[in-house]
């Protein structure tokens, strides 16, 4: 009854799932064919039952090598489940010979690696035993000298004993995970440094290392114990010279941290073994790192770390000195990129100096930024930091020097602000002083340099002002005739509109704006007395020639106002002076005194409302004759005609 | 003193039926700047007025103040200015090089007090007749001097205050006896600007206050003026 349920079931099983056969691509390399069964649930199909791949023999164009993967494995309900066998040949063909007979033969040798891995899973979970081996393929034959390695997995965790061997990297490793997944007790690593075989014994304590031995041929090279690792373990209160740690859970790989900088021994001394161990590992990846959602990837968890807690004073401090760096970095670079500074630097004394000090500051100020973002990003979380600067920060932790470009060449200056940052047990309220005095001393720096640019802007805008009032004097002392004397057949009223307005100018205004400005101790005053006399000059200069037809607006007006009628007895037209009191008035008591107000203007802005005034005048006094026949004009011109007072003309006038 | 208080009442009705005048007058000018103010209408208005008469340009609104008092008065020891003021309306016309011709209508009072107690109010209305002269200097204000005449009506007289109980030759003030005509000249400096007009001048009349006694009345001004139609001339 019982086996007829089974078959039943079976049955019922064969109707839902089916057999796939499908081209595929593994690893992005290999294209094969592969066999799997696939289940509907619901709406999808998962992968249950046999799989297995096999690649094409893959053949590099133009090259000798040869590669072809298979893989052979199970799955249930999607998921990687009992075990899985990989095999990669990757072989190097030579072609020795073509043999002449009945069927020919090639003369071939292969050589190369047989690359082989067995990994047990439950339900997609790294679960049991798995292997790797290698095989060493030298002409045609297999060697019986091959690689291994050996890990258990428990849950995903890589646990229990390991062991490793290369024969041809004559490598060899060996030792205990505890059930947590943490190195344990006596690991044995061998490989060759430099050609010498090495054999190094490692001393770990639940995922901490403690001792580091290192043999030549039984002959001790090193011994290196982590006094530091042993002195936390053996603490009780779980302090450091008031940092607080506890230990980490999560696990860090092969290297072992307690926040060595790279140049430290408990460092450096780690290097080779853990890169023998890591081939292995990675022989592992390479087959283990894929098709994530199938299966989980093996973990080795290896070493622990302290986690440190710092304490909280430093984020206190952090929270102003950040803040303090930044502007500080900011201020730095805003002088460093300054192109007054830049294109001033050997103009001004000191500057070079400034300049150095100022970018050795940017620096160390960055150095300081650069330590707080590492705290800040947890990067000492588990690392010691006394240990990672265990002379404090350097650049910071003595009297050091910078170096700046001088005129002469290159020179260097001494850089000690008295304060330093060299105890590492308190970086951080170090920092804080060291950030303080550096910002004291820059701000002295700068305010100077600041201070010595804004007297040297100052002296170029002078210059400046100084030869513009140069160059348009002399041109307006040309052009306005300025060293012409008054012929004696004339006498000043008669010379020309343009020399009596520059001359009364000169003496009345412009001289004594130039005795001013020379005067003047103030640099705002001065340059507010040099724009004046360079605005008045520049007016004068570009109004030249209106000026100088001011005074025949009457004449030219005068033909404006004529109207020419024929004349019945003679040939010639008949003049008529038409708006007597318009024209009279306009080109007569006002413009004299629109004149009179030119002579006497005392401001630039004035001395141009006074031309533009007269331009307005004559614009009127045409538009008034071209609109004659109006019988308004007409009034306005009657109006006019007993009109001598200049503001009432020029409010008749509209102007 | 049935006559007196008839001549009262008489005198204030005067003074009702001046200020109604002036009154209808300016509210007539304002009335056609208020219907300038119809958008419509606008441009209509100002041609209209554009075409006023150009004599109309100088015709200001003029108002003041006054401090005036006695002169010559044989009771000088005892008698003190008082505070007065003046609305009206003058015109000028431009005459020669630098010499207008004024004319003008005014409704003045001229104030002052006796022995600090009693205090007497004259209301006036005034034709000031005067020549001004453009001086040289401040010429964009029109800076002027201007000297003058003045013809005086009183339209009424008040007697705020009683006099005191004292010596029977104590002298008093009688708005009765006042007389109703003065005249007398003026001097003082006036400015122009745009539309409007400032003026500082001093008053002496010629006739006796009172005819009983010798005083005359003073007075010093200071006027404002508003030219009413110049801002239509654009």
């Amino acid at each position: 009854m019982i086996s007829l349920f089974a078959l039943l079931q079976l049955e019922g099983m064969a109707q839902t799932a089916r057999s796939v056969t499908r081209d595929t691509v593994f690893y992005d390399e290999f294209v094969g064919t592969e066999e799997l069964r696939l289940l509907s649930r619901d709406t999808l199909e998962v992968k249950h039952g046999r799989y297995s791949f096999i690649s094409r023999l893959y053949n590099l164009p133009l090259s000798n090598r040869l590669n072809r993967l298979s893989i052979t494995g199970n799955y249930k309900e999607g998921k990687f489940d009992g075990l899985w066998t990989y095999k990669l040949d990757e072989y190097d063909l030579s072609i020795n010979d073509v043999v002449d007979g009945r069927t020919l033969r090639l003369d071939y040798g292969l050589d190369g690696i047989e690359r082989n891995a067995k990994f047990l899973y439950s339900e997609g979970i790294p679960q049991g035993r798995w292997e790797i081996e290698n095989v060493v393929v030298t002409n045609n034959r297999k060697q019986t000298a091959s690689s291994a390695a050996v890990f258990q997995f428990e849950s995903g965790v890589a646990v229990g004993n390991f062991s490793s061997r290369g024969v041809i990297s004559k490598t060899s490793s060996s030792g205990r995970l505890n059930e947590e997944g943490f190195l344990e007790g006596l690991v044995t690593i061998q490989y060759l440094e430099n050609g010498i075989p090495i054999t190094e014994r490692r001393i770990y304590e639940n995922g901490f290392l403690i001792n580091l031995i290192k043999l030549q041929q039984d002959e001790v090279i090193l011994d290196l114990e982590y006094e530091d690792v042993i002195q936390n373990l053996k603490s009780l209160e779980g302090t450091i010279e008031n940092i607080n740690y506890t230990i980490s859970e999560e696990g860090f790989g092969l290297l072992f941290q307690n926040g060595y900088n790279e140049l430290d021994p408990k460092f450096i001394s780690q290097k080779n073994g853990n890169n023998a161990l890591q081939q292995v590992l990675d022989r592992i990846g390479r087959f283990a790192n894929n098709a994530e959602e199938e299966r989980g990837q093996p973990e080795f968890k290896l070493t622990r770390r302290f986690k440190f807690v710092y304490p909280e004073e430093e984020d206190e401090i952090i929270l102003n000195l950040e803040p303090r760096l930044n502007i500080m970095l900011d201020e730095y670079n805003a002088f460093l990129s300054n192109p007054k500074f830049i294109l001033n630097k050997f103009r001004i004394d000191s500057l070079p100096y400034i300049f150095g000090y100022i970018d050795h500051a940017r620096k160390r100020s960055q150095d300081m930024l650069d330590v707080i973002e590492l705290i800040n990003d947890g990067y000492f979380d588990f690392l010691y930091r006394p240990n990672y600067y265990p002379n404090g920060l350097s650049g910071l932790n003595r009297p050091g020097e910078f170096s700046y470009e001088s005129e002469k060449g290159e020179e260097t200056a001494v850089f000690d602000l008295g304060t330093y940052v060299d105890n590492p047990m308190a970086m951080v309220s170090q920092m804080d002083e060291v950030s303080e005095v550096l910002r004291e001393r820059t701000d002295k720096f700068l305010e100077y340099a600041f201070m010595e640019i804004r007297i040297f802007d100052q002296q170029a805008t002078i210059d400046s002002l100084d030869n513009l009032i140069v160059q348009l004097k002399t041109r307006n002392d040309a052009l306005y005739s300025y060293f012409q004397t008054i012929p004696t057949d004339r006498s000043f009223e008669e010379m020309p509109l343009d020399y009596r307005l520059y001359r009364v100018l000169s003496n009345n205004l412009l001289l004594d704006l130039q005795e001013k400005y020379l005067d003047a101790e103030e640099f705002e005053e001065k340059v507010k007395l040099g724009e004046e006399l360079t605005c008045l000059h520049a007016l004068l200069e570009d109004k030249h020639d209106d000026i100088l037809d001011f005074q025949n607006m009457p004449s030219r007006l005068d033909k404006t106002f004529t109207r020419f009628s024929p004349n019945p007895f003679f040939e010639r037209d008949i003049e008529t002076k038409i708006l007597p009191g318009i024209y009279g008035k306009g080109t007569g008591v006002l413009f004299e005194y629109y004149l009179e107000n030119l002579f006497s203007a005392r401001t630039c802005e004035q001395l141009k409302n006074r031309i533009q005034r007269i331009e307005k005048l004559e614009e009127r006094l045409k538009a008034l004759a071209a609109d004659s026949d109006n019988p308004e004009v007409g009034r306005l011109d009657r109006a006019l005609r007993r009109e001598n007072i200049p503001s009432r003309i020029e409010r008749l006038l509209n102007l | 003193m049935n006559d007196c208080n008839k001549l009262k009442l008489l005198t204030m009705k005067l003074n009702i039926f001046i200020v109604l005048i002036s009154l209808l007058f300016f509210t007539h000018s304002f009335a056609q700047e208020s219907d300038t103010l119809d958008l419509q209408e606008n441009q209509t208005e100002r041609k209209k007025l554009h075409s006023l008469p150009y004599f109309l340009d100088d015709l200001m609104l003029v108002g003041g103040l006054n401090r005036s008092g006695l002169y010559w008065s044989d009771q000088f020891r005892d008698l003190s200015y008082g505070s007065g003021a003046l609305i009206g309306l003058e015109g000028l016309i431009p005459m020669g090089k630098i010499s207008f011709f004024h004319y003008g209508m005014h409704y003045s009072t001229r104030n002052f007090s006796h022995l600090n107690q009693v205090t007497f109010r004259t209301n006036h209305l005034d034709f000031p007749i005067f020549a001004s002269f453009s001086l040289p200097e401040f010429r964009s204000i029109d800076w002027r001097f201007l000297l003058g005449t003045q013809l005086s009506t009183r339209v009424g007289a008040s007697q705020s205050g009683v006099y005191p109980v004292g010596p029977q030759d104590q002298f008093q003030f009688d708005t009765n006896d006042f007389k109703n005509f003065d005249g007398g000249m003026f001097f003082g400096l006036s400015a122009e600007k745009n539309d409007f007009y400032f003026r500082l001048r001093s008053y002496v009349g010629v006739n006796k206050l009172d005819r009983k006694d010798q005083g005359g009345m003073n007075a010093f001004y200071i006027d404002f003026g508003y030219f009413l139609f110049r801002r239509y001339r654009q």
